[in-house]
């Protein structure tokens, strides 16, 4: 794992701590420090408050952008686990659901749900902004539910 | 509908779609699914046509890179793009597989 971005937001006045795993070499991990960006710019409209860093002790949503490689595997596990019980997980972009443009590749999960259970699936190659918000609204329907 | 690509999503207008498999063929992801079956026609000519029949038209969502390959390959303008993104999935990245309805959902519901 070379980075960890701490992200925090609020859903429509719900606090939901980010914590974005970035993969090393993983496209979508740019991908997503970008759209959280925008989502913070789009506050009014979208009545997502991103206001503030969540460290890893503090964070309840793990968000795993990019390619998760089986070197990468343990990490991710790892990071999981350290979050503890009720820590849910984001899956970011192609990549972290089924592998992406990987998929076939021997040396890249085929989804972050062989190794941590997902909440919620984010689609895109990387996704839109847009669809880190659809993603956000769902995962506080899921959240509450 | 709008044939230039763009960060939504891609939809299907079955009745264009002759099932012949260019989009598939060239999906850098694999990740159009189609199943037809041939049906003879009979054309009031001196014989009969064969025409695929499409029964399954599918795209993994969970793989789609939104490269907009098969909008442009195909020769039909069945697939275009919709300015909506793709919803997320909160059961499974199974369920971004989208079936042929849902993807005609799509374009019948374009205001592009
Ligand atoms: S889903 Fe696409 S953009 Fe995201 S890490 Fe994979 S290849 Fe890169
Ligand atoms: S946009 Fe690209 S990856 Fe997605 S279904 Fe079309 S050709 Fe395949
Ligand atoms: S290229 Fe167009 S007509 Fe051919 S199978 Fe694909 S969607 Fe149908």
């Amino acid at each position: 794992m070379q980075d960890t971005t701490p992200v925090a937001v609020v859903v429509d006045g719900q606090p939901v701590q980010l914590w974005a795993v970035e993969a090393g070499l993983a496209c979508c991990g740019v991908e997503y420090a970008a759209a959280t960006t925008l989502v913070g710019q789009l506050q009014a409209q979208t009545s997502i408050d991103l206001d503030a860093f969540a460290t890893s002790d503090s964070a309840n949503v793990l968000v795993v952008s990019g390619t998760v490689t089986t070197a990468l595997a343990p990490y991710v596990v790892a990071l999981y686990q350290r979050m503890g019980p009720g820590a849910r997980v984001m899956s970011f972009g192609a990549c972290a659901a089924t592998g992406g443009p990987y998929w076939d590749s021997y040396a890249v999960v085929d989804g972050v749900d062989r190794l941590v259970p997902v909440d919620v699936y984010v689609p895109g190659c990387p996704p839109s902004p847009e669809a880190l918000i659809d993603g956000l609204r769902t995962l506080l329907l899921d959240v509450r539910a | 509908m709008n044939s230039q690509p763009r960060r939504g999503s891609i939809a299907l207008n079955p009745p264009d779609c002759t099932s012949c498999m260019l989009c598939v063929k060239e999906c850098p992801d694999k990740c159009i699914h189609i199943e037809s079956h041939p049906v003879v026609q009979e054309t009031g000519g001196a014989r009969p046509v064969t025409v695929q029949h499409l029964d399954r038209f599918a795209i993994d969502f969970g793989l789609c890179m939104y490269c907009g390959i098969c909008i442009d390959v195909c020769p039909f303008d069945a697939l275009a793009w919709i300015g909506q993104s793709t919803a997320s999935a909160a059961t499974g990245s199974s369920s971004l597989v989208h079936e042929m309805d849902q993807l005609a959902a799509g374009w019948n519901s374009s205001d592009d």
